[in-house]
């Protein structure tokens, strides 16, 4: 069947076009995931509160200060005064296990040296931290 | 076909440039990923997603594997999403970032594993074709690109912060540069690409946390080969050297840092509408690391990517 040029033309443009079209909602959804990925990914900083003296630390110890990186663990404990107290704990190197007012610290060997835990007493009201340093020596070492 | 054997030693070379010592790792497992070597065509997008897994199990001191009294392997499984558009028929940009299902450190008995997840960092990259000739059949490909540590940094568990090593951000950013060279033979039915890649990352400077990752510099030589469209085969030789971190007043960690050669070989299938699936897997045939460290002993991935032009 014969037909005119300008038709076929128009049709190829249309298919063109609506491929076009389907490629761009392609990216588009792709796209747009990704921006979501981003957004979420941008956490705001939680408000802590500050210091009122309603919380005080009364000590904050280890049972070993020097470990040997891999082999030992030292327990670390904090006694506070204050009503309704929540435990926050944080080391620059190594890990902590456990929650509540004590916790297990232990390194490995890209940890050695002098590290610091930090522990945060807090409730609604108040916030108070303070720190202890672990020396963490080579697993290498006699 | 040649964009075949061209998007095939891409991804070869962007999925396994990886971090390959373990302890003290951080970001995402690709940091290369800005590596695509060869700008695409212009008004095209490549879009990607792929799946990677890596498992560390053995300490390594020097070039030896270390006997040690504990067991404490670590290991990831990643996903990632990327996509790259062709500007114009000289600039490529890409972005990607990925989500960790799982990032895990398991830890000396009786210790329970850290084990972090999350969404990952985000890479930035522009890649310029600086020179092409048709005669020749080679080009030439700079590279520059840029970490966004947007990712989760800060996950804890019962009110303890999990370690950076399994945190699935790398807590800072890191600035990218790369320069890369392809050549075909045999009317376009081999291709070799040789590239080097160097990362800069920048001091991690929080809260409680001061450390700086050492320098990353990369060489590789890959070989593609298309048999099939279903089976496009790739060889690549990968030399990679990470320097030593620093930590609290410029200390040097004698733990970290390493010399690295791994093989890879990859193999993609074509298929449908420009869609394309690839595998890959790592095996190191070199490992030299400073102090003792976790060495990863196994990593694979697999991909599945569509190409648009507009």
């Amino acid at each position: 069947m014969y037909v005119p040029d300008k038709i076929k033309e128009k049709e190829i443009l249309m298919r063109i076009a609506m491929k076009r079209l389907k490629h761009i909602r392609f990216s588009f959804i792709f796209l747009t995931l990704f921006s979501i990925t981003l957004f979420i990914s941008c956490n705001k900083d939680e408000e802590q509160p500050v210091d009122t003296g309603a919380i005080k630390i009364l000590s904050l110890t280890a049972t070993d200060t020097v470990l040997k990186a891999w082999i030992d663990t030292t327990s670390i404990t904090v006694v506070a005064t204050g009503n309704n107290l929540s435990y926050e704990w944080e080391c620059n190197h190594g890990t902590l296990h456990g929650s509540g007012s004590q916790v297990q610290y232990m390194a490995g060997e890209c940890c050695v040296g002098l590290n610091t835990v930090t522990c945060r007493v807090y409730n609604d009201t108040s916030s108070v931290s303070k720190d202890i340093n672990i020396r963490i020596t080579s697993y290498f070492e006699q | 076909m040649l964009r075949h054997i061209l998007l095939s030693a891409c991804f070869l070379l962007c999925t396994q440039i990886l971090t390959y010592g373990q302890c003290c790792s951080a970001g995402n497992p690709s940091s290369f990923s800005f590596a695509d070597i060869n700008s695409l065509k212009a008004k095209t997008l490549f879009l990607s997603s792929s799946y990677k897994y890596g498992y560390s199990g053995k300490y390594y001191a020097g070039n030896e594997p270390e006997e040690v009294s504990f067991t404490a392997p670590a290991s990831y499984s990643f996903i990632d999403l990327k996509a790259a558009y062709g500007i114009t028929k000289r600039l490529t940009i890409q972005a990607s970032s990925g989500y960790f299902f799982s990032k895990e450190q398991q830890n000396p008995e009786p210790y329970a594993s850290d084990i972090g997840y999350g969404l990952g960092d985000a890479e930035l990259n522009v890649r310029y074709q600086a020179y092409k000739s048709v005669i020749k059949h080679i080009e030439f490909t700079a590279s520059a690109g840029i970490h966004l540590p947007v990712g989760v940094f800060d996950l804890e568990k019962d009110g303890v912060k999990l370690p950076i090593t399994v945190q699935p951000s790398s807590g800072s950013f890191v600035y990218m540069g790369g320069f890369s060279v392809a050549k075909t033979f045999n009317k376009n039915k081999l291709k070799l690409f040789s590239s080097v890649f160097a990362e800069f990352p920048q001091l991690i400077d929080s809260k409680n946390f001061y450390y700086h990752y050492g320098n990353l510099y990369s060489l590789s030589f890959t070989a593609a080969y298309p048999v099939h469209k279903l089976f496009n085969p790739a060889l690549q030789v990968q030399a990679e050297i990470r320097e030593h971190a620093t930590r609290e007043d410029e200390q040097v960690v004698n733990a970290s840092g390493y010399k690295v050669i791994i093989l890879t070989p990859h193999i993609e299938s074509g298929f449908g509408n420009n869609w394309s699936v690839s595998v890959y897997a790592d095996l190191p045939i070199y490992r030299y690391f400073n102090g003792m460290q976790l060495a990863n002993s196994y990593k694979f991935g697999i991909r599945l990517a569509k190409n648009l032009s507009f």
